[in-house]
């Protein structure tokens, strides 16, 4: 969907601004989950002149973090009056700083400021520049994709980047939660709010989504999507069904069920039927109770060994039903309450001794000690 | 351990809560409370900020909606996001008030305590008066707030009305609360200073500082070094005062308390510039200003550039001098400190 937007936007020759949260989250460059790193996306896609002061100024942020990074911490660089110590590394203007940052880099308390101070001074300017952008090439559109991953940057966005945004900028935030559920401070935005629930697919975008993922033959790809009705999680099931069973004929078997979950299960149910999945099927069913899985999680609610635990892991983490996760893998929100619902429907007893083990675990992963559980 | 693994744990730790959160009881919420004062004791607020944005989005109840603004709120307050915490603690006052939780006081008096440092005193006051009608059968509370105002009468240079609060401060507060009875003794070691009653204002901040050393209280213990290097200083020992003065800086940069850090480069300002160190006092107090403006510190500006009229002045630069008492006359006038005009030199009045 994201994607989608952002060719129909360039199509248009509209200006986007994108950026991915759980890339930047998750990323594997290293990078911190700051408002920095979403304006850099941001600006990384706006390729507008207009943006010049801003990355200016990031140019200099930059300068300054690789400056306390190459100390070994701002302690390093400054005595305790503030004032550097002999000796110490400190960007001259050939290594691109601007005076401003030169300034800020000769006393202590004056860089703790500037770093402090940053993300607002960046968000500010940012937007600056959008309005700049508005003037010489008309309303920009900005996209944060996957908002659910935004967490503790949730209040920047709302009390900072959204209040200084052009008054023109269309900012479009996909994600899977209500914005005033993750944050009520939104309910503050309500008057420029326009929440929308995504439609299902239209059938064109359901075939290009199937043809995309191997089914080509005009029948099959008529009895999948009126099976699935364009609804993304169906779509999803559907795929994996036949990565699973290394066809899609299978899926015709739902064609005269009606109601979405119905449908949903019965995918899930014979996903979970295939060969492949039948090795793993008590490890996803067992382990959907969990925020995410990894041989730890395994262990522990299965009450296997660690090698045991390993090569389920293995076999689990190659198939389609999960997606990968700083700590392991992780299951779809969905499919994660469809699988609790058969593993409670097996036994509710044994679902809430379960609950107890992982509770337990992600307790002492998490650092309480026995007496504080 | 390194911060990526105290980030992993504290993952752990969050998935741990939100899968005992329970929507009617404390289960899960006294956990994240106990973790949440534990980081906050060692001044990591990023990850007190996690914590709380962690919880916030499950389906609480009002009265862990009033526990966790409550948290909110005070990290905003110790990080200066002054704006975001007087919002966190009303919507924490306001949770509390709709599950019948008689914490109106408590409230009443941070959220004052606030427009204190923002240098807005009548709202203060205000405040601390709701919170004293708030905790009329509550002797903790009526402690507090005596406590806070005679901060507030202290900053205001009404020594009596002062004294009398943090003398009514302590009584309540002896038997109940060894934190804030050390912190209104350390107010009222203040007030003494200011009277000149330099012995006792020593005596008196050298027992709160062991109280503080005791509790572990770092922040408490930096204004405790503070208070004496601050007689220190008005007994003209500007050297002694600068080696506690530095002491107490170093606690509250260790502790990211920037909003201490402030008052404490204010003050070795004054103490280099007894020293006649006129540069290096300069710089200080450039420094604390930037600080003051970074925060909204009205009052702590006001005082800084003030300074900064009578240093220039003392270092024979009348005409930098002259041009720092009009930007300091502007801010006093427009906040209504005029009280701090008073200690200009007669030739910059």
């Amino acid at each position: 969907m994201f994607h989608q937007f952002v060719a129909a936007g360039k199509r248009r020759a509209t200006t986007i601004g994108y950026a991915d949260i759980a890339e930047i989250r998750y990323g594997s460059d290293g990078r911190p989950f700051t408002p920095v790193e979403i304006l850099r996306a941001f600006a990384a896609t706006v390729e507008h002149a207009e943006l010049h002061a801003f990355r200016r100024e990031l140019l200099d942020f930059d300068i300054a973090t690789a400056t306390v990074q190459a100390a070994g911490g701002v302690t390093n660089l400054y005595g305790v009056g503030g004032r550097p110590h002999p000796g110490a590394v400190l960007p001259d203007a050939a290594t691109g700083a601007s005076p401003r940052l030169r300034d800020h880099l000769s006393n202590r308390f004056a860089l703790d400021r500037y770093f402090r101070q940053a993300p607002d001074r960046l968000t500010a300017t940012f937007c600056d520049n959008l309005a700049a952008v508005t003037e010489a090439a008309g309303v920009p559109v900005l996209l944060l994709d996957t908002y659910e991953e935004i967490a503790e940057l949730d209040d920047w966005v709302c009390q900072r980047l959204v209040p200084n945004l052009p008054g023109e900028t269309r900012f479009v935030m996909l994600g899977r939660h209500q914005l005033t559920k993750t944050n009520i401070d939104w309910i503050d935005h309500q008057r420029i709010l326009d929440a929308r629930p995504l439609p299902e697919l239209s059938e064109d975008e359901a075939k290009s989504y199937l043809r995309h993922h191997g089914l080509t033959d005009a029948t099959a790809l008529h009895a999948v999507f009126g099976v699935t009705g364009g609804y993304p999680l169906l779509l999803v099931l559907a795929r994996v069904l036949a990565t699973e069973s290394g066809g899609w004929a299978t899926i015709d078997e739902l064609r005269h069920d009606r109601d979405r979950e119905t449908i949903a299960r019965g995918l899930l149910d014979r996903i979970l039927r295939e060969e492949r999945a039948a090795r793993i099927r008590e490890v996803l069913e067992t382990c959907s109770i969990a925020p995410w899985i990894n041989p730890g999680i395994i262990g522990v609610l299965l009450d296997v060994p660690p090698s045991t635990a390993l090569q389920l892991y293995t076999e689990l983490a190659v198939h389609s039903l999960v997606s990968r996760h700083p700590h392991g893998v992780v299951l779809h929100d969905k499919i994660r309450e469809l699988l609790q619902v058969r593993l409670r429907y097996a036994g509710e007893i044994q679902y809430k001794d379960r609950m107890t083990v992982l509770a337990n675990h992600l307790a002492q992963r998490g650092g309480l000690t026995d007496e504080r559980q | 351990m390194s911060d990526n693994e105290s980030a992993e744990q504290l993952e752990y730790f969050i998935a741990h809560v939100r899968l005992i959160l329970d929507g009617t009881t404390m289960q899960g919420l006294d956990v994240w409370a106990q973790r949440f004062s534990e980081l906050r004791q060692i001044s990591e607020f990023d990850l007190c900020q996690r914590l709380a944005n962690a919880i916030r989005s499950a389906d609480l109840p009002e009265h862990a909606l009033g526990v966790v603004r409550y948290g909110e709120g005070w990290l905003y307050d110790r990080m200066g996001k002054w704006p975001e915490a007087v919002k966190a603690y009303e919507a924490s006052l306001a949770a509390f008030r709709r599950a019948s939780i008689p914490l109106d006081a408590t409230l009443l008096m941070q959220i004052g305590s606030i427009h204190q440092d923002q240098g807005d005193w009548p709202k203060a006051r205000d405040a601390y008066q709701a919170a004293v009608t708030a905790a009329a059968d509550d002797p903790h509370g009526l402690g507090l707030a005596h406590n806070n105002l005679g901060g507030l009468a202290l900053i205001s240079d009404d020594l009596t009305a002062a004294e009398q609060h943090y003398a009514e401060a302590r009584d309540l507060l002896r038997d109940r609360d060894k934190r804030n009875f050390a912190a209104a003794t350390h107010g009222l070691a203040g007030v003494h200073r200011d009277q000149g009653r330099l012995q006792e204002a020593q005596d008196l901040d050298v027992e709160c500082l062991a109280t503080f050393q005791a509790l572990a209280d770092m922040n408490g213990v930096a204004a405790a070094v503070g208070g004496i290097a601050l007689t220190h200083l008005y007994a003209g020992q500007p050297q002694v005062a600068i080696h506690n003065l530095e002491i107490a800086l170093q606690i509250s940069l260790d502790g990211k308390d920037h909003v201490a850090v402030n008052r404490t480069l204010s003050n070795l300002a004054i103490a280099y510039q007894e020293l006649s160190e006129h540069g290096t006092a300069l710089d200080y107090l450039h420094q604390a200003i930037d600080g003051y403006r970074e925060v909204q510190d009205r009052h702590g500006e006001s005082v800084a550039l003030v300074n900064l009229a009578r240093f220039l002045f003392a270092n024979g630069d009348t005409v930098a001098a002259a041009q720092a008492r009009d930007v300091a006359r502007a801010m006093c006038e427009r906040y209504g400190f005029l009280q701090e005009l008073r200690r200009l030199p007669p030739e910059l009045h």
